[in-house]
């Protein structure tokens, strides 16, 4: 395995966890969906996921999509409200 | 490493100074703020607690400290703990290794020495996670890829991004 497979079932982790904790896992799977793929990207999905059954990808794709990380967004916003002579004094 | 080939897949691993700069009045270089909107984050423990060193040590009668503490604050609790990464002990016994003999080899002070273990710490989280950290402290981070083994670093400078590297150690 290496970093970008790590890095992608981190974020997918990390999707699963901040949904969860939103409640958007609970209740029952009760729809269902059909879609058709490229064989190369259902491929490159499962290894980089590690997942091996489709259902599993379509939620783990569903749930980085659904979850998306908006620190770094945030923080470009941020400028301008640190004076220029903070230090954290290392 | 140029900001503008880093993969749409990657997750970056913020040093404290990203945090920094991002939020004093001179910003971040255009290529690592448009990094930073468009692909995910991960925070070390490190950083957090530099951070959060940082608040601790303002003073209170300095004018900016009241603005300095809520920006701190602001950001300490937008930092999600399911998105916080942590060095495994192995991690630590490489990292300080690294430190110390580099600490050695450079000649420095004891104060240089604890701020390179700190540094060393953070290169070898990103290692473990495989994630690409992104710096702005050039020398150490430049320092450390030469003897610390393959990682994927970004380093910048407050003007525009001016380094880089993903390299193997010799």
């Amino acid at each position: 395995m290496d970093g970008l497979e790590t890095a992608t079932q981190l974020r997918i982790q990390h999707a699963r966890e901040a949904l969860s904790q939103a409640g958007v896992l609970d209740g029952a799977k009760n729809t269902r969906i059909t879609v058709r793929v490229q064989d190369r990207l259902l491929e490159l999905a499962r290894q980089r996921s590690g997942l091996s059954s489709d259902s599993d990808l379509v939620n783990a794709g569903l749930a980085l999509l659904a979850a998306q990380d908006n620190f770094g967004l945030w923080l470009v916003g941020q400028k301008g409200k640190l004076s220029d002579d903070f230090d954290i004094g290392r | 490493m140029d900001p503008t080939v880093v993969r749409s897949t990657e997750t970056l691993l913020l040093d404290t100074t990203v945090y920094i700069d991002g939020a004093k009045p001179l910003g971040l270089p255009p290529g690592i703020v448009a990094l930073l909107a468009s692909h995910p984050v991960r925070h070390s423990a490190l950083c957090i607690g530099e951070l959060a060193f940082g608040y601790g040590s303002l003073d209170p009668g300095h004018p900016a400290t009241t603005r300095n503490r809520a920006l701190i604050a602001d950001l300490l609790g937008r930092v999600e703990m399911t998105n916080v990464v942590a060095l495994s002990a192995a991690g630590w016994a490489k990292a300080g290794s690294l430190a110390g003999a580099l600490s050695r080899m450079q000649g420095f002070a004891h104060d240089r020495r604890r701020a390179l273990l700190i540094d060393a710490a953070l290169f070898v989280t990103a290692q473990e996670a495989g994630l690409t950290l992104v710096s702005g402290n050039i020398s150490d981070m430049d320092l450390l890829l030469q003897v610390g083994g393959e990682a994927k670093l970004l380093l910048y400078d407050v003007g525009p991004p001016v380094s880089a590297g993903s390299a193997a150690s010799p």
